[in-house]
Protein backbone atom coordinates (compact mmCIF):
# COMPACT_ATOMS: atom_id res chain seq x y z
CA UNK A 1 0.00 0.00 0.00
CA UNK A 2 1.26 3.45 -1.00
CA UNK A 3 1.82 5.69 1.86
CA UNK A 4 -0.58 8.18 3.25
CA UNK A 5 1.18 11.65 4.44
CA UNK A 6 -0.14 13.20 7.32
CA UNK A 7 2.39 15.79 8.67
CA UNK A 8 2.18 18.95 10.86
CA UNK A 9 2.48 21.02 7.88
CA UNK A 10 -1.26 19.17 6.74
CA UNK A 11 -2.95 20.24 10.00
CA UNK A 12 -4.34 23.02 12.01
CA UNK A 13 -6.44 23.45 14.72
CA UNK A 14 -8.64 25.72 15.64
CA UNK A 15 -9.18 26.49 12.27
CA UNK A 16 -11.24 29.95 11.45
CA UNK A 17 -13.59 30.11 8.78
CA UNK A 18 -16.57 31.69 7.59
CA UNK A 19 -17.67 29.11 4.99
CA UNK A 20 -17.14 24.88 4.50
CA UNK A 21 -15.48 26.47 1.24
CA UNK A 22 -13.31 28.71 3.11
CA UNK A 23 -12.12 25.65 5.55
CA UNK A 24 -11.61 23.68 3.00
CA UNK A 25 -9.72 26.12 0.67
CA UNK A 26 -7.38 26.47 3.74
CA UNK A 27 -6.98 22.99 4.05
CA UNK A 28 -6.64 21.97 0.08
CA UNK A 29 -3.69 24.90 0.25
CA UNK A 30 -1.72 22.81 2.42
CA UNK A 31 -1.56 20.01 0.08
CA UNK A 32 -1.43 22.19 -2.85
CA UNK A 33 1.95 23.47 -1.09
CA UNK A 34 3.20 20.63 -0.93
CA UNK A 35 2.42 19.57 -4.37
CA UNK A 36 0.40 16.60 -3.25
CA UNK A 37 -2.49 17.45 -5.60
CA UNK A 38 -3.28 19.26 -8.88
CA UNK A 39 -3.84 23.12 -9.03
CA UNK A 40 -7.88 21.96 -9.64
CA UNK A 41 -7.93 19.76 -6.59
CA UNK A 42 -10.15 22.31 -4.48
CA UNK A 43 -12.42 23.31 -7.17
CA UNK A 44 -13.33 19.80 -7.92
CA UNK A 45 -13.40 18.85 -4.18
CA UNK A 46 -16.07 21.71 -3.63
CA UNK A 47 -17.60 20.29 -7.20
CA UNK A 48 -17.64 16.65 -5.90
CA UNK A 49 -19.27 18.18 -1.79
CA UNK A 50 -22.35 19.50 -3.87
CA UNK A 51 -23.08 16.60 -5.56
CA UNK A 52 -22.00 14.30 -3.00
CA UNK A 53 -21.67 15.78 0.34
CA UNK A 54 -19.64 14.29 3.18
CA UNK A 55 -21.38 15.55 6.33
CA UNK A 56 -21.59 12.65 8.65
CA UNK A 57 -23.51 12.86 12.78
CA UNK A 58 -20.66 10.90 13.88
CA UNK A 59 -20.07 11.08 17.61
CA UNK A 60 -18.85 14.06 16.80
CA UNK A 61 -19.87 15.62 13.51
CA UNK A 62 -17.67 15.54 10.60
CA UNK A 63 -16.97 15.92 6.75
CA UNK A 64 -14.94 13.55 5.04
CA UNK A 65 -14.17 15.65 1.88
CA UNK A 66 -12.55 14.14 -1.31
CA UNK A 67 -12.53 14.03 -4.72
CA UNK A 68 -11.33 11.53 -8.10
CA UNK A 69 -8.11 10.37 -7.90
CA UNK A 70 -7.02 11.93 -10.95
CA UNK A 71 -6.71 15.10 -8.80
CA UNK A 72 -4.03 13.52 -6.52
CA UNK A 73 -0.16 13.46 -6.95
CA UNK A 74 0.49 12.19 -3.26
CA UNK A 75 -1.81 9.83 -0.97
CA UNK A 76 -1.81 12.42 2.03
CA UNK A 77 -4.62 14.02 4.80
CA UNK A 78 -5.34 17.02 5.62
CA UNK A 79 -7.31 17.91 8.95
CA UNK A 80 -8.90 21.22 10.65
CA UNK A 81 -10.59 20.86 13.76
CA UNK A 82 -12.79 24.00 13.45
CA UNK A 83 -13.10 27.11 15.96
CA UNK A 84 -16.43 27.47 15.13
CA UNK A 85 -18.72 24.16 13.78
CA UNK A 86 -19.55 24.75 10.25
CA UNK A 87 -22.98 23.35 8.46
CA UNK A 88 -22.27 20.30 5.91
CA UNK A 89 -25.56 18.34 4.21
CA UNK A 90 -25.32 15.53 4.96
CA UNK A 91 -23.82 12.24 3.27
CA UNK A 92 -26.95 10.50 1.40
CA UNK A 93 -29.38 13.44 2.62
CA UNK A 94 -28.93 16.30 1.35
CA UNK A 95 -31.88 18.05 3.10
CA UNK A 96 -30.37 17.30 6.88
CA UNK A 97 -27.15 19.22 7.79
CA UNK A 98 -24.58 18.13 10.33
CA UNK A 99 -22.46 21.00 12.30
CA UNK A 100 -18.82 19.58 11.48
CA UNK A 101 -16.73 20.03 14.25
CA UNK A 102 -13.51 18.27 12.50
CA UNK A 103 -12.87 18.45 8.28
CA UNK A 104 -11.33 15.16 7.24
CA UNK A 105 -9.36 16.52 3.61
CA UNK A 106 -8.57 13.52 1.61
CA UNK A 107 -6.52 12.83 -0.90
CA UNK A 108 -5.90 9.53 -2.26
CA UNK A 109 -4.38 8.59 -5.87
CA UNK A 110 -5.09 4.76 -5.23
CA UNK A 111 -8.10 4.34 -2.80
CA UNK A 112 -8.82 0.82 -3.90
CA UNK A 113 -5.53 0.14 -2.42
CA UNK A 114 -5.91 2.21 0.64
CA UNK A 115 -8.66 -0.06 1.57
CA UNK A 116 -7.18 -1.67 4.92
CA UNK A 117 -6.49 2.54 5.52
CA UNK A 118 -10.14 3.67 4.93
CA UNK A 119 -11.77 0.96 7.36
CA UNK A 120 -9.50 2.31 10.10
CA UNK A 121 -10.63 5.79 9.39
CA UNK A 122 -14.04 4.58 10.11
CA UNK A 123 -12.93 2.95 12.76
CA UNK A 124 -11.77 6.22 13.99
CA UNK A 125 -14.73 8.46 13.37
CA UNK A 126 -16.94 5.77 15.45
CA UNK A 127 -14.56 6.20 18.43
CA UNK A 128 -15.43 8.42 20.44
CA UNK A 129 -12.03 8.14 22.93
CA UNK A 130 -9.57 8.87 19.15
CA UNK A 131 -12.18 11.81 18.23
CA UNK A 132 -12.30 13.47 21.80
CA UNK A 133 -8.31 13.25 21.35
CA UNK A 134 -8.45 15.18 17.96
CA UNK A 135 -11.22 17.53 18.37
CA UNK A 136 -9.31 18.70 21.82
CA UNK A 137 -5.55 18.69 20.57
CA UNK A 138 -3.90 22.00 22.18
CA UNK A 139 -1.29 22.16 19.35
CA UNK A 140 -0.97 21.31 15.36
CA UNK A 141 2.01 18.48 16.83
CA UNK A 142 -0.55 17.04 19.18
CA UNK A 143 -3.27 16.74 16.31
CA UNK A 144 -0.53 15.35 13.91
CA UNK A 145 0.51 12.69 16.54
CA UNK A 146 -3.08 11.68 17.68
CA UNK A 147 -3.74 10.79 13.71
CA UNK A 148 -0.54 9.72 13.18
CA UNK A 149 -1.41 6.86 16.23
CA UNK A 150 -4.44 5.64 15.30
CA UNK A 151 -5.01 5.98 11.28
CA UNK A 152 -1.25 5.20 10.39
CA UNK B 1 -24.50 -28.55 -1.80
CA UNK B 2 -23.05 -25.87 -3.37
CA UNK B 3 -23.35 -22.35 -0.57
CA UNK B 4 -26.01 -20.18 -1.78
CA UNK B 5 -24.55 -16.63 -2.93
CA UNK B 6 -25.40 -13.27 -2.27
CA UNK B 7 -24.18 -10.21 -4.42
CA UNK B 8 -24.02 -6.93 -2.75
CA UNK B 9 -23.40 -3.80 -4.62
CA UNK B 10 -22.11 -1.11 -2.50
CA UNK B 11 -22.54 2.56 -4.14
CA UNK B 12 -21.41 5.89 -2.74
CA UNK B 13 -19.91 8.98 -5.18
CA UNK B 14 -16.34 7.52 -6.35
CA UNK B 15 -17.43 4.22 -6.13
CA UNK B 16 -14.39 3.48 -4.21
CA UNK B 17 -13.40 5.81 -1.37
CA UNK B 18 -16.68 6.14 1.21
CA UNK B 19 -17.77 2.52 -0.01
CA UNK B 20 -14.54 0.62 0.90
CA UNK B 21 -15.15 2.18 4.53
CA UNK B 22 -18.11 -0.02 4.89
CA UNK B 23 -18.06 -3.08 3.41
CA UNK B 24 -16.23 -5.19 5.40
CA UNK B 25 -18.44 -4.10 8.13
CA UNK B 26 -21.51 -5.73 6.28
CA UNK B 27 -19.79 -8.71 5.64
CA UNK B 28 -18.86 -9.56 9.05
CA UNK B 29 -22.26 -8.56 10.10
CA UNK B 30 -23.72 -11.58 7.42
CA UNK B 31 -20.90 -14.36 8.34
CA UNK B 32 -23.29 -16.19 10.25
CA UNK B 33 -25.37 -16.60 7.21
CA UNK B 34 -22.49 -19.18 6.02
CA UNK B 35 -23.03 -17.94 2.22
CA UNK B 36 -20.87 -17.30 -0.44
CA UNK B 37 -20.40 -12.89 0.03
CA UNK B 38 -19.52 -10.42 -2.90
CA UNK B 39 -19.41 -6.97 -2.46
CA UNK B 40 -18.73 -4.80 -5.62
CA UNK B 41 -18.65 -1.11 -5.27
CA UNK B 42 -19.88 1.52 -8.12
CA UNK B 43 -21.23 4.94 -9.01
CA UNK B 44 -24.76 5.69 -8.49
CA UNK B 45 -25.28 6.37 -12.73
CA UNK B 46 -24.00 2.51 -13.06
CA UNK B 47 -26.25 0.82 -10.71
CA UNK B 48 -29.34 0.74 -13.06
CA UNK B 49 -28.07 -1.32 -15.53
CA UNK B 50 -25.86 -3.46 -13.22
CA UNK B 51 -29.23 -4.07 -11.78
CA UNK B 52 -31.06 -5.14 -14.57
CA UNK B 53 -27.95 -7.74 -15.69
CA UNK B 54 -30.07 -9.41 -12.88
CA UNK B 55 -27.24 -11.05 -10.59
CA UNK B 56 -27.14 -8.25 -8.13
CA UNK B 57 -29.42 -9.65 -4.83
CA UNK B 58 -29.55 -5.95 -3.10
CA UNK B 59 -27.40 -2.42 -2.61
CA UNK B 60 -26.36 -0.29 -0.33
CA UNK B 61 -25.84 3.37 -1.22
CA UNK B 62 -25.01 6.14 0.38
CA UNK B 63 -26.14 8.27 -1.87
CA UNK B 64 -29.91 8.54 -3.72
CA UNK B 65 -29.51 6.10 -7.18
CA UNK B 66 -30.70 7.35 -10.32
CA UNK B 67 -33.00 5.40 -12.39
CA UNK B 68 -35.45 2.54 -10.92
CA UNK B 69 -33.83 0.40 -9.59
CA UNK B 70 -35.91 -2.96 -9.07
CA UNK B 71 -33.97 -4.75 -6.14
CA UNK B 72 -33.82 -3.37 -2.21
CA UNK B 73 -31.94 -0.75 -1.73
CA UNK B 74 -30.50 0.30 1.59
CA UNK B 75 -28.99 3.06 2.77
CA UNK B 76 -25.69 2.67 4.11
CA UNK B 77 -24.60 5.81 5.69
CA UNK B 78 -25.11 4.73 8.82
CA UNK B 79 -22.55 2.47 8.94
CA UNK B 80 -19.85 5.23 8.86
CA UNK B 81 -21.45 7.28 11.06
CA UNK B 82 -22.56 4.83 13.54
CA UNK B 83 -25.65 7.04 14.32
CA UNK B 84 -28.55 4.16 13.26
CA UNK B 85 -25.93 1.61 12.72
CA UNK B 86 -28.16 -1.33 14.52
CA UNK B 87 -31.00 -0.48 12.23
CA UNK B 88 -29.18 -0.62 9.06
CA UNK B 89 -27.28 -4.07 10.54
CA UNK B 90 -30.35 -5.29 11.37
CA UNK B 91 -32.44 -4.00 7.93
CA UNK B 92 -29.79 -5.79 5.91
CA UNK B 93 -29.68 -9.41 7.79
CA UNK B 94 -33.44 -9.23 7.10
CA UNK B 95 -33.15 -8.29 3.12
CA UNK B 96 -30.36 -11.08 3.10
CA UNK B 97 -32.10 -14.20 4.79
CA UNK B 98 -35.18 -13.07 2.77
CA UNK B 99 -33.58 -13.23 -0.56
CA UNK B 100 -31.79 -16.45 0.69
CA UNK B 101 -35.20 -17.92 1.38
CA UNK B 102 -36.55 -17.17 -2.13
CA UNK B 103 -33.20 -18.84 -3.78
Amino acid sequence: MEKVIVSEELVEINLDAPSKEAAIKILADKLRALDYVTDDYYENVIKREKKFPTGLPTVIPIAMCHTEREFVKQSALAVGTLKNPIEFQEMGAPDRFVKAEIIFLLALNDPKDQVAWLRKMMTVFKSREVMDKIKSSGNNKELTDIIKKYLL
Amino acid sequence: MAKKKLNILTVCGSGVVTCSMFDQRIREHLSSLDVDITINGTLPPSVESLVNRGDVDFVVSTTNLPGEINVPVIMGVSLLSGFGEDETLEEIMKVATDILAAK
